[in-house]
């Protein structure tokens, strides 16, 4: 009699096993093909290693027969893709991935794959879930993982810093990483020695061996391959993106707000998050958060995934919670273009709606580029919020605010119903006004909401 | 391995792995050599007065 289990869907290329959830828990299952590691992996002392260094997730054996074993493993409160993250967030996971074949290869095993969907954000740090990637290492073999390696973590890397900050958005079109020529292409005589050497030389070296049917023996002695770790490490912690200014970037040094303002918005969200008594599973999504000054007010009552369009202001949030409030979790996100379903039967990477939803959503100094930079009435906006999370924390952001007479300077005001009464009228549609308050020195209003959405 | 690890990406390893070994080589020694570099630079100056 076999139980039903929920199999996550992404979970399917790997004979050794797979993850499924029962009853809010995250499981994976050892395939009886796989016992010979698994047991190897725990009984070496690698998996303590990796562990105690905070690089892997937890587990615990919780049930063992002939033909396989079930681990409970520690579940992310948020699923993330690669194409959602920002320059060092993307560079952290490709330094922790190198970080763990170094220390396997020192135990005697390697990781079998290497792809970026192994590497999620737990405690505003990368971490590795993938517990069934490591095999037996056989001396002299070259590290079997190191083409998806490149392709997942060294070109969108490399395309970001020498290229565009943008580009690691062709993680979305490229299922299993950037391929070799594609990058080649973009990146011309870019990239310096590292691209050379890995990518362009490296592709041309797959397209060299493409028909090639006699499989030359390829030894590397153990210590070259973790000399060529090491360099990896080393190249990839080199690499830094341009500094550029973006229309963001210096939002809030430019801000409409004296400190005044600052103070009493920052004690009204404060007093509202307080109000909606969340539970510690509650999560709070952080939208258009910039550099994230309101995410760590949230940060007190839950975790907080901290998006914004803006790649530089994420990555400045992700450098500056490090080694601080590390319950955020910034993310690149434009709300107007956001993460869709991607992969086998669109069912493999989850789109934004499909990573559990949010107890509360906090919508500050947003709604002006919505509604008014993107054409968006303010019935649209609430649908959607309202399907997303129970509560809402809007900051209604007037005509006569200077941030709007900005946006309003250079186009046509094509927007006779942007006023708080017909704001309030459109969202009383989808949520319950429960409370409401003025920004002391500002003409704005932030609203507390409850939706009425099922 | 569950999947096709390639050729290609097996060979160029080689020559990776064999130019990372000189790459160690400097970079472990990079302190080294440029406090070496510093060093003749102060006994020039010492010279000069």
């Amino acid at each position: 009699m076999t139980k039903k289990i929920n199999r996550e869907l992404s979970s399917f290329r790997d004979p050794s096993g797979y993850v499924y959830y029962d009853n809010q828990k995250v499981y994976r299952r050892v395939n009886k093909v796989y016992f010979k590691e698994y047991d190897y992996f725990i009984k070496s002392g690698l998996y303590d290693e990796l562990k105690n260094n905070g690089y892997i997730v937890g587990l615990k054996e919780v049930n063992r027969t002939s033909n396989y074993i079930d681990l409970e493993v520690d579940t992310i409160p948020f699923i993330s893709y690669p194409y959602e993250w920002s320059f060092d967030e993307y560079k952290d996971a490709a330094i922790l991935t190198l970080s763990i074949e170094e220390i396997a290869l020192k135990y005697g095993m390697t990781l079998k794959d290497a792809t970026s969907y192994n590497v999620q954000f737990l405690d505003g740090k990368p971490i590795f879930i993938d517990i069934l990637s490591f095999i037996f290492y056989k001396d002299g073999d070259p590290w079997g993982a190191y083409g998806q390696f490149v392709r997942h973590f060294i070109c969108p890397i490399v395309l970001m810093s020498s290229v565009d900050i943008h580009l690691n958005s062709l993680m979305r079109n490229y299922i299993d990483g950037i391929p070799l020529d594609v990058c080649s292409n973009i990146l011309g005589h870019r990239g310096g020695f590292f691209a050379y050497q890995h990518i362009k030389l490296h592709n041309k070296t797959i397209i060299k061996n493409d028909n090639n049917t006699d499989v030359r023996k390829v030894y590397i002695k153990k210590n070259s391959l973790l000399n060529m770790i090491f360099m990896m490490k080393n190249g990839i912690s080199n690499l830094k993106i341009k500094d550029t200014i973006t229309e963001w970037d210096n939002y809030y040094n430019n801000t409409n707000y004296d400190s005044e303002a600052f103070k009493s918005k920052s004690s009204i969200v404060d007093k509202f998050l307080k109000y909606i008594n969340l539970n510690k599973n509650d999560i709070i999504w952080d939208l258009g958060a910039n550099d994230g000054k309101y995410s760590i007010i949230a940060s007190k009552y839950s975790n907080v995934i901290a998006f914004d369009i803006d790649v530089n202001a994420v990555n400045r949030n992700y450098l500056n919670n490090k080694n601080g409030n590390n319950n955020i979790l910034p993310l690149v996100l434009d709300l107007f273009n956001p993460s869709p379903s991607i992969g086998f039967d669109l069912k493999e990477r989850k789109s934004i709606n499909e990573r559990g939803g949010a107890g509360c959503i906090m919508a500050l100094a947003l709604i002006h580029h919505l509604s008014i930079s993107n054409n968006t009435s303010f019935s649209m906006i609430a649908l959607s919020f309202s399907k997303l999370s129970k509560y809402l924390i809007i900051e209604f952001v007037p005509k006569n605010d200077s941030k709007v007479k900005r946006l309003l300077s250079t186009r046509e005001d094509i927007f006779p119903n942007y006023n708080e009464e017909e704001f309030e009228k459109s969202f009383e549609k989808y949520y319950k006004i429960v409370k409401k308050e003025k920004v002391k020195d500002s003409f704005r209003v932030i609203y507390l909401m409850e939706s009425i959405y099922e | 391995m569950y999947f096709d690890p390639g050729t290609g990406s097996m060979i160029i390893q080689m020559l990776i792995a064999a130019l990372a070994s000189v790459g160690v080589f400097f970079v472990a020694f990079k302190s080294k050599i440029s406090k070496f570099f510093k060093g003749l630079g102060k006994k020039h100056d010492k010279k000069d007065k």
